[in-house]
């Protein structure tokens, strides 16, 4: 009759997997956080529970790997994500823009981080994390954790990146002067706006 | 589950939290304004016994680990009907 106890990780990962209850995932996730063994990608589901649940999974993280503790909050830009956005670039024939965004001065590149953190605050908070952690867990990992192949997960981690430079470029239209941007407009706008 | 607040008054708070009416903490503070927070938790509650108390929360940003206090956690089970064993999550 007495139900309180925390649970095993490997009953844990399955309840985050197959419940809705949120008594149920709350127990899961506490558990999780609290067992020394428990690894960044058993956490991962639960940020896409309900906020009660991906707090406390935000939390972990955070403690386990330095990712931003709130997955709705301001996230870092690092040095690694700043490269996927150049790589992405180059790969669709934007390599101007590319270019030149690597070439602008420290002034501006603070200025680029801050129009990035914009930028991947709308994300999905897992597809963030996809983005922003590379180094600490692959995409593959991290899309099998959202229940894709390694094709598939690919193709999102691709996709996101998309996302992103279509923001960024978005935010960059507002703000640059038009004849620039005119001039920029065939090498640089996502191709679904041709 | 429940998402619970103590206020500086010393009072505690309650609310149920709903996927699509209140999932968190944040979404909370973000309706109900003027509560002057002094930490936050949760709970998880069933057949009317407070089973679990969740210590972490993104409100208790100025706390080692975002812990809610254990004293005050303590302190908060001692006024609620706990079930025998209750787990502290975080401590």
């Amino acid at each position: 009759m007495s139900r309180p106890a925390r649970i095993g990780r490997e009953q844990a990962r399955r309840v985050l997997a197959a419940s809705d209850s949120l008594y149920d995932l709350g127990v899961a996730v506490g558990s999780l956080a609290d067992d020394p063994e428990t690894q960044p990608e058993d956490l991962l589901p639960a940020l896409r529970k309900p906020a009660v649940i991906a707090d406390i999974a935000a939390i972990a993280l955070h403690r386990k790997t330095g990712w931003p503790c709130d997955p709705r909050g301001k996230p870092v830009v690092s040095h690694d994500y700043w490269r996927a956005v150049l790589d992405y670039c180059a790969s669709q024939s934007l390599r101007g823009k590319a270019e030149r965004q690597s070439d602008v001065s420290p002034p501006e590149q603070t200025e680029l981080n801050q129009r990035l953190a914009g930028a991947l605050e709308k994300l999905d908070p897992l597809d963030r994390y996809m983005i922003i952690a590379p180094k600490t867990i692959s995409s593959d990992e991290v899309a099998a954790q959202m229940g894709l192949s390694p094709s598939e997960a690919r193709r999102r981690y691709r996709h996101v990146l998309f996302l992103l430079w279509q923001d960024l470029w978005r935010s960059w239209a507002e703000t640059e002067p038009a004849g620039a941007i005119a001039a920029q407009t065939d090498r640089a706008v996502p191709s679904r706006r041709r | 589950m429940l998402l619970g607040i103590v206020t500086v008054d010393g009072r505690i708070w309650l609310r149920e939290a709903s996927a699509a009416e209140c999932p968190g903490h944040q979404e909370w503070l973000q309706q109900e304004t003027g509560l002057d927070v002094m930490g936050a938790f949760s709970l998880a509650v069933a057949k009317g016994r407070v089973d679990y108390l969740f210590r972490k929360s993104s409100l208790n940003a100025e706390a080692r680990d975002f812990l809610l206090d254990a004293d005050l956690a303590h302190e908060v089970a001692s006024c609620l009907p706990c079930a025998d064993g209750l787990v502290f999550f975080g401590d």
